[in-house]
């Protein structure tokens, strides 16, 4: 029995990005699971090796940064959000790993993502 | 039978002839010493009767002048000469008006033996008629002068009398005005029920206006002007005096004033857009994104014939640009400058203050609760309403952002005669010592940039144009605006 390879998590309240980006990754090879709910996205977080987290920074109820503090600190987090105003936030805190502003285009992400994709789809 | 009057007897009779004279009369030798004189000789100078001047000199008794003594010898001279009105400087300085006659009297043989003069004190007359003179002036003067048209009228509109502060407001000479004008020629015909009740309180409080209305002038032009006017009788025929400003100027004054209270209102709503631009591109970004990322999976999904994606993708994009081209919808909506004054539904105002709101509400675990319980419309400006709507709810999301529980609650409701639009917050309220303070321009609590202090003075600027009132309710903990409009 081997272990599951790492997956790479989404977060955005937006179901339709969820699910485009979950067919954009998987079609780089890499094992994706999406989240609408950021607090079911820390409960699967907390029980699974993670290899990124992707997260939303502008969502209801808690904001990509408070999941971020939930977030264990060895798990690379990149923070998306369109708001200029909390770059400066984000610019203080040494846990993101790459900050997002939206709209970005997929390759964007993909690029940033390199390191955490299978080896065999890599650079490709 | 010729009856003859001489001695003692004619004495008598003639002494009997000053008494019974109208007038102060006195008879005087060739050197003006006195010879008889009746009692109301020295009261007609100002000084009290009884007094005896027989034989003593006219001069001694009487502070005579020079002009007078003048006529004594040109009279003396045989002249006779008198006067309608003249003066007498009495010996304490008082000035007494008098109408004279001074002629000589003779001897049977026809010598001259001295003069008679004949006195009669006018000087109430002549005063009151100098008070008469100064009033009728003075009256005539103000008449001339008033920057306040006047303008008397008989019943049936015919003028009689014009100033020329009248005749400048309406552009007529004075030769046209006496001329036949009648005020129904100035009035346009769109004032005639107006006219009408104007012309009931004549009759029943004697007085009319204030009443605002409009002139056509000589040249064509519409004057506004103010009115006000009362009944007055003369000689059993009414008339009416009218008192006209023109209101022009004051008009002008008013449309600048109401042109920079417009301009003021615009411009706090553009700032306030600008603090809300965050919120929009967030809104915009999001549908931007999807579209990217569905049309960057196309590409695989055409080369692998993947029909169902192809078809989910096309659907997400356009659902998406809808999505997006809402909120610019929405943005250009209220961007607009002032829309004209129509019925405007309270629950359209709350929705389009809402479409603005949401993204910016939707946001770290603000809950909003909007209860709209009334279906009332009420006379204005859609925009500015939901300008007042988007302030409020702007205030309350700043006021909840560091609050422990997060609540908004906006709900629109009937009372009687007035709807009320309640904006009420679960943040720290407002300090007990601002009630005031918070609506002043340019008071704010937020951070350097986060507000222009405008949005509060403005929005109660707009719904007090809308004969409404904007204030904080203390009737509760926590914060509640509220927004009266009358139905």
């Amino acid at each position: 029995m081997t272990t599951p390879p790492p997956v790479i998590v989404y977060i955005d309240d937006e179901p339709l990005l969820c699910s485009v980006f979950q067919r954009i990754l998987e079609g780089s090879g890499a094992s994706v699971v999406t989240f609408t709910d950021p607090e079911h996205a820390l409960a699967y977080v907390g029980s699974h090796p993670i290899a990124v987290v992707v997260c939303d920074y502008r969502m209801p109820m808690i904001s990509g940064l408070d999941v971020l503090a939930r977030v264990e600190a060895s798990v690379p987090f990149i923070l998306i959000s369109g708001d200029i105003a909390i770059a400066s936030l984000v610019a203080r805190n040494p846990r993101v790993t790459h900050f997002l502003y939206k709209p970005f285009q997929p390759e964007t992400l993909l690029a940033l993502l390199g390191p955490y994709l299978p080896p065999s789809t890599a650079g490709g | 039978m010729k009856v003859a009057i001489g001695g003692e007897d004619g004495l008598q009779v003639l002494r009997e002839v000053l008494r019974t004279l109208p007038v102060a009369a006195a008879l005087f030798d060739r050197d003006m010493r006195y010879l008889a004189h009746n009692e109301g000789w020295l009261p007609a100078h100002g000084e009290p009767a009884g007094r005896d001047l027989v034989g003593l000199m006219h001069y001694d008794v009487l502070p005579i002048r020079d002009e007078w003594r003048e006529v004594h010898r040109r009279c003396l001279a045989g002249g006779t000469e008198d006067r309608g009105e003249d003066f007498f400087v009495r010996a304490d300085g008082q000035r007494e008006h008098l109408r004279w006659k001074v002629a000589p009297w003779r001897r049977p043989d026809g010598e001259i033996a001295g003069v008679i003069i004949y006195v009669e004190r006018i000087t109430e007359q002549v005063e009151t008629q100098h008070r008469l003179a100064e009033r009728e002036s003075m009256i005539s003067d103000l008449f001339d002068q008033s920057p306040v048209g006047l303008n008397l009228c008989s019943m049936e509109g015919l003028w009689i009398k014009s100033n020329p502060a009248f005749l400048d407001i309406i552009g007529y000479t004075q030769e046209e005005a006496d001329g036949g004008l009648s005020y129904w020629q100035l009035t346009p015909r769109k004032y005639d029920a107006d006219e009408m009740t104007q012309l009931e309180h004549l009759r029943t409080r004697r007085r009319y206006g204030p009443y605002e209305k409009e002139f056509i002038r000589k040249d064509g032009r519409l004057v506004p002007v103010r009115l006000n006017g009362f009944l007055v009788e003369r000689e059993g025929k009414a008339y009416i005096w009218s008192l006209i400003e023109d209101l022009t100027t004051q008009r002008a004054l008013e449309g600048r004033l109401e042109e920079e209270r417009i301009k003021a209102i615009h411009a706090s709503k553009l700032a306030m857009m600008g603090q809300m631009a965050a919120s929009f591109a967030h809104e915009i970004n999001n549908p931007l994104g999807i579209i990217d990322a569905f049309a960057f999976t196309l590409e695989n999904a055409i080369a692998a014939h993947d029909a169902a994606h192809i078809d989910a993708a096309i659907a997400a994009i356009r659902d998406a640009t809808a999505r997006a081209g809402k909120i610019v919808h929405g943005l250009r909506k209220f961007a607009r400058a002032r829309d004209e004054v129509a019925q405007v539904q309270i629950a359209t105002v709350v929705d389009d203050a809402m479409d603005l709101c949401r993204a910016r509400i939707r946001t770290h675990g603000v809950q909003l609760e909007v209860a709209v319980e009334t279906s009332a419309s009420v006379r204005g400006h859609a925009i500015e309403l939901s300008q007042v709507v988007v302030n409020l709810l702007n205030n309350a999301f700043d006021a909840v952002a560091d609050a422990p529980s997060k609540w908004i609650r906006l709900s629109a409701v009937d009372r009687p005669d007035v709807v009320v639009i309640l904006v009420e917050d679960s943040g720290s309220g407002v300090a007990a010592d601002l009630d005031a303070d918070v609506f002043r321009p340019f008071f704010t609590t937020k951070p350097v940039g986060a507000g222009t202090g405008l949005g509060l003075s403005i929005s109660r600027s707009i719904v007090e144009s809308h004969g409404g009132t904007l204030r904080l309710d203390r009737s509760v903990p926590h914060t509640r605006f509220l927004v009266e409009l009358p139905r």
